[in-house]
């Protein structure tokens, strides 16, 4: 497959802090990313490079094939970009804010006008095209960023938390969209909301301190920790001595307690039946089993050195 | 991208035409008011001995064109860049920072002249037209310059500063350096002579004398014109890289 983004060495400071550190991956065209990490890891810095927003202090961002910037102007047409924070102009109406970057693109009256009443109809904002910025909510107004980003029908689309402060019809509409755009263009995209990446990607980057430390789909992410289930069982009174008879049963990993709550993992459901031994005598009021996810693999625990 | 930003000027306009249209009259007004009124009976005559009329009447165009500048630039370029990140966005349109500099000082000169050009229709109502049509024609032609010049000023101003505190308190004595110390009203030869030989040659001054050479002798002052235009395109390259500098792109 094709690259679409190419970045070699890529890395940024601000003072003498390294936000992006000497990064080397490429992305496929067509594909959905999602980046994830913790807080100022240097995710949405690492969206500012992907989208010309600010220039790397040094290595080479490729998109296309052509180099970001040296080929500044050309590469721009390219990209559609959708900030996290509101960056719409509040005296404008949204559909004012959306042809204004149309006419900034150069983009044909008949082209703009289509599109507009395409992703308008698909996000469901038509309604509010003729309210001022300022004066919708901030969920509408996400949604007119992301159909501002696309108005000049871009290769690449970036997208700083594409669902957030949206409800949840509106996210549903917004993944359904990006979901239909995957494969016409590529689409990286930041976001928070875990339960959103595992069900929207072909890869996951986890980003730390400025560095991917995990990439790869879901399962492959997972792959080391696939195994393990994550339990909880609440007791009647959990004694001091039961917890400690249970903490020493040899297939449970990583056991912690809060009130009469334990909790741990284990590589398969049957460990529940050994604990179940072990507690016989005990009342138990409930139970919880699941599977790990995504959001278990980002506690730092895990990423940092995993279960095993 | 004048195109764009012509149309998103007209757009804003159109949203908030009443407000608008008040002011397009109201702040001519007010100049007049304020200057011609006040200052009449203090400067009866220049020391060049022109009647006061003639002498003040570019300078009330020339402020509220000037004042029509500020607005354009502070919202774009301070106030949307600080508060809304939306001069970043359009930063990301496929343009060098010069095209843009250009574009924003051609779109904003061409607001200011339209408020120029309604000022002298309402002081047509108020006072005569003390000038010939050569005479209008070059004092649009330096009014020009003058705003592109205070526009590159405030260009600037807006981009350096981001502190709101300090951001106004410099406009306001850019203002004060507009009002007073640009010639337009109180001429250079009242100052001390010493501040006098600094205000000529200042970037402001400088059209505002070479329009006073040509209201007054009927020729052009080649070397102010020219240092005009110089000052024109080097501030507005000077701009284009600060601008780079300033969004890191």
């Amino acid at each position: 497959m094709e690259a679409s983004i190419t970045l070699k060495k890529v890395g940024k400071l601000i003072g003498d802090k390294t936000i992006v550190a000497g990064l080397s991956f490429g992305i496929e065209r067509g594909t959905l990313v999602a980046i994830v990490g913790a807080n100022d890891t240097g995710k949405s810095t690492l969206l500012h490079l992907l989208s010309g927003f600010e220039n790397p202090d040094y290595g080479r961002v490729y998109l296309h094939g052509l180099d970001m910037e040296k080929r500044r102007q050309k590469t721009r047409g390219l990209i559609g970009y959708a900030p996290h924070e509101n960056d719409l102009d509040p005296w404008l109406t949204l559909e004012q804010n959306i042809r204004f970057s149309a006419y900034l693109y150069g983009v044909s009256e008949k082209d703009m006008s289509e599109r507009i009443k395409q992703f308008s109809d698909s996000l469901k904002i038509v309604p509010f095209l003729d309210e001022l910025a300022s004066q919708v909510s901030q969920g509408i107004q996400k949604k007119a960023m992301l159909v501002r980003s696309l108005i000049h029908d871009p290769k690449v689309l970036i997208l700083d938390e594409p669902t957030g402060f949206m409800d949840a019809e509106s996210i549903r509409l917004t993944w359904e969209l990006l979901k239909n755009l995957k494969g016409e263009k590529s689409i990286i995209y930041v976001s928070n909301s875990l339960t959103e990446v595992e069900q929207a990607h072909d890869r996951i980057l986890v980003f730390q301190d400025g560095r991917i430390i995990m990439d790869g789909n879901l399962d492959k992410l997972l792959e080391s920790t696939l195994d393990y289930h994550q339990f909880q069982i609440e007791f009647d009174d959990l004694t001091d001595e039961l917890y400690d008879r249970m903490c020493k049963v040899s297939t449970v990993v990583s056991p912690n307690r809060i009130d009469n709550i334990f909790h741990f993992y284990g590589r398969s459901r049957s460990v529940f039946f050994d604990i179940f031994r072990e507690a016989a005598d005990s009342m138990m009021i409930d139970l919880n089993v699941k599977k790990l996810g995504l959001r278990d693999l980002m506690d730092s625990e895990f990423a940092g050195g995993g279960l095993d | 991208m004048i195109r764009a930003l012509l149309i998103r000027r007209i757009w804003l306009w159109k949203n908030r035409i009443l407000s608008g249209l008040i002011l397009l009259f109201a702040f001519p007004l007010f100049v007049f008011v304020m200057i011609n009124l006040s200052f009449r009976k203090i400067l009866i005559r220049s020391i060049s001995d022109i009647p006061f009329d003639e002498w003040v009447y570019p300078g009330m165009v020339f402020f509220v064109a000037a004042f029509a500048v500020f607005p354009i630039i502070y919202r774009d370029f301070f106030d949307l860049r600080i508060h809304r990140k939306v001069l970043v966005n359009i930063a990301l349109s496929p343009y060098s920072k010069l095209t843009m500099i250009s574009s924003y000082l051609c779109v904003s000169t061409l607001e200011a002249l339209v408020l120029g050009i309604t000022a002298m229709v309402v002081y047509a109502f108020i006072i005569p037209f003390p000038f010939t049509i050569i005479q209008l024609i070059s004092m649009v032609f330096y009014l020009i310059l003058f705003t592109i010049i205070l526009g590159n000023i405030f260009i600037t101003l807006s981009v350096t500063v981001s502190s709101p505190t300090t951001y106004i308190m410099l406009a306001f004595i850019i203002f004060f350096l507009v009002i007073f110390g640009s010639g337009l009203i109180i001429e250079f030869g009242f100052f001390p002579m010493t501040f006098e030989k600094v205000l000529v040659w200042l970037p402001l001054s400088i059209p505002a004398r070479a329009l006073r050479f040509i209201l007054l002798t009927g020729m052009i002052e080649w070397t102010l014109t020219i240092s005009s235009i110089a000052f024109c395109t080097l501030w507005s390259l000077c701009n284009g890289m600060l601008l780079r500098e300033k969004l890191r792109q």
